[in-house]
């Protein structure tokens, strides 16, 4: 209980709120837009978070980035555009809805329903993770060599159509890992004798390259071409919520559960939450054939998940240091230097952190109501906000901010790198995702699986021989065997017809 | 742009042959067999393997070699698209002579115009945009951004 007081103090305190309405205004402005995301407001904020105490650089990120999967609900309805991936799923549904004059609709579903999924994530992250650390804490470099393992090939494996070019993302993001001093033997690797590539390669640079930059150089490839608004009067949008909360109760629990269990799975986010929900809601629907035409009950179901996978992707990254998503990639480096290092013992010694964060989730989550009518009422406004501008001064932010972190110029190269690099996959089908997650766990895996390889003298069984890790190695074998299966499963069906 | 599945595969096969050879000369950890080598050695093999995988895959699709976007077409879009590495890579060259502001309202203005806004609009925000970032970064956050040639104005 007393941690809990603590975790208000830290949480009811003027700076603290006033951070948190700035990064919430912040988020609903770059969800809003189409072309900037979610992932992108991180990476940005991570340079002004530097210099902020642990609890309201960590509130900001989390703020701005529920604010940010809501928000790209709003051009789905007007520009048939999503704000951001997280809303693609629905995109064609909710700019139908507005043709039909139900625009109302379609925007009210998208905040009420991304406030109980954004809840409902919540709950399970406050519930699970604690008893999660309690387990975690009995584990020994082989469990965990196995969970990150199973964490990047998950990433590869289940979330991914092409898993060979998943795999060829993961380990160029590996091998970027390996680069500096910080490996089981201290031998400084490729660093051909550079003295910025000794410490590694500092992650936020790379990030603000491979999300905002390489997304800037997408942008301007587009020719341009001014964004066609449909017209729409929006009244109350809370009107007939109820009467959805009452229609759909499956589909809210559905899309809830489905959302917080695939952001809690590493490498997969809102986005693909959103897609499957909207799947899984056109499946077990009693009216599948008004899909697409304009029917809510899409957007119900995967507006509440893609709000849910944003928490859910923090069991894993504050219980193991396995990111869910990319954003909360870019979190656990943040919480490194704010001295929260994630893993099972921070649920003891930075407790009152640890709590302050959820209670910010829980924060965010209802301020979305109110903040969340405010900007679809000036929604026209701020979409008329010309990219021709815009794009160049995020980039001009984009300098300051990777310059910011090691006060180096190295950092702006980096970025411009790793930007084009992004693109440049992007551009022939590789996830950038995969990569990500193999240099933020690069270090992990390897000081786990040396650690393993030195105590088990270099048997693989003794890989095996606990029985977590047994149990662990199993299901990474089963995620490795999964697309064979798939395969397998898809060649027989096409002879058996 | 998108490039053939079989010549990625190749250059993947090439540079991951690279890194074994070049990992062969870290040494171990003094009394141990494992050390700096075998994880970039395992991730390396990995390469060349999904190297091959993707020479095979990619010889069976056939298609043409490089295929530019339709947007390559469009002297607009491709200057713009150009602009972005070209300006940071100017900024890379400038900053610490010319100085964050300046070369910041110099970058502006050419990426506002390649982007195809008004020259009046351009104008405004290269002006302002840097005030903005200085008082929010350099006086707020506290970052030093390079003064360049305005330092001896300043100070």
């Amino acid at each position: 209980m007393a941690t809990f007081a603590a975790a208000f103090a830290l949480v009811f305190d003027p700076y603290v709120l006033w951070v948190i309405f700035a990064s919430a205004m912040f988020g609903l402005f770059v969800g809003a837009v189409p072309g900037l995301t979610a992932t992108m407001a991180t990476a940005l904020l991570v340079p002004v978070t530097f210099f902020m105490p642990p609890v309201p650089a960590i509130a900001s990120i989390v703020t701005a980035t529920a604010m940010a999967i809501f928000a790209g609900d709003i051009p789905s309805c007007f520009l048939r555009m999503p704000g951001t991936p997280a809303s693609a799923a629905y995109t064609d549904e909710a700019y139908a809805m507005t043709k039909k004059g139900q625009g109302e609709v379609a925007l009210g579903a998208g905040l009420v329903f991304s406030v109980i999924g954004g809840l409902f994530g919540t709950a399970v992250l406050i519930v699970a993770a604690p008893v999660l650390a309690e387990v975690a804490l009995k584990f020994s470099s082989f469990e965990y060599f196995w969970l990150v393992l199973m964490g990047l090939l998950c990433a590869v494996f289940i979330a991914l159509a092409d898993p060979l070019k998943g795999i060829v993302s993961l380990l160029g993001g590996l091998l970027v890992a390996s680069v500096g001093l910080d490996n089981p033997a201290g031998f400084p690797r490729f660093t051909f004798g550079n003295a910025e590539l000794t410490g590694g390669l500092t992650l936020i640079p790379i990030m603000i390259g491979m999300f905002a930059v390489s997304e800037i150089l997408r942008s301007a490839s587009q020719i341009e071409s001014p964004w066609e608004m449909a017209q729409a009067k929006i009244g109350n949008v809370f009107r007939g919520m109820w009467g959805l909360v009452r229609r759909y109760p499956a589909s809210i629990v559905r899309g809830s559960a489905l959302g917080t269990a695939i952001g809690a799975l590493p490498g997969a986010g809102a986005d693909i939450a959103a897609w499957m929900s909207y799947a899984m809601s056109k499946k077990f629907s009693r009216e599948p054939e008004k899909f697409g035409t304009g029917h809510v009950e899409g957007i119900v179901e995967s507006g509440a998940a893609n709000n849910s996978a944003l928490a859910g992707a923090w069991i894993p990254a504050l219980v193991f240091g396995i990111p869910g998503d990319s954003i909360t990639a870019i979190v656990i480096g943040v919480l490194y230097v704010k001295g929260l290092n994630p893993g099972p013992t921070t649920f003891i010694e930075n407790a009152p952190s640890i709590y302050a964060i959820f209670i910010v989730f829980v924060l965010a989550n209802l301020l979305m109501l109110p903040l969340g009518v405010a900007v679809i009422k000036c929604a026209k406004q701020m979409l008329r906000v010309p990219r021709n501008v815009l794009m160049p001064v995020i980039l001009l932010f984009c300098i300051v901010g990777s310059f910011a972190i090691n006060n180096s110029l190295f950092g702006v190269l980096l970025m411009l790198v790793f930007g084009l690099v992004a693109w440049l996959m992007e551009e022939n089908g590789f996830p950038v995702a995969p990569a990500i997650l193999g240099l933020v766990l690069g270090a992990m895996l390897e000081d786990h699986f040396i650690t393993s390889m030195i105590k088990s003298d270099g048997r693989l069984a003794g890989f095996f021989e606990r029985p977590i890790a047994a149990g662990l190695a199993c299901v990474t074998i089963v995620v490795i065997l999964w697309p064979l299966a798939r395969w397998l499963a898809g060649r027989r069906r096409a002879t058996g017809s | 742009m998108k490039v053939h599945d079989a010549l990625i595969g190749a250059a993947l096969i090439v540079f991951g042959a690279v890194v074994l050879w070049h990992v062969q000369g870290f040494p171990p950890i003094p009394g141990q067999k494992y050390g700096a080598a075998l994880f970039p050695r395992l991730v390396a093999a990995g390469l060349v393997l999904c190297g091959v995988l993707l020479v095979a895959r990619g010889m069976r699709a056939g298609g043409p070699w490089l295929a530019l976007g339709g947007w390559t077409g469009h002297r607009r879009a491709v200057l713009a698209f150009l602009s972005v590495p070209a300006g940071l890579g100017l900024y890379l060259l400038l900053a610490d002579p010319l100085g964050f502001h300046l070369t910041g309202t110099l970058l502006l203005l050419g990426w506002t115009l390649t982007f195809g806004a008004r020259p009046a609009v351009a104008v405004s925000v290269a002006v302002l945009a840097p005030i903005v970032i200085h008082l929010a970064f350099y006086k707020l956050l506290r970052i030093p951004l390079p003064w360049g040639v305005l330092e001896r104005v300043v100070f």
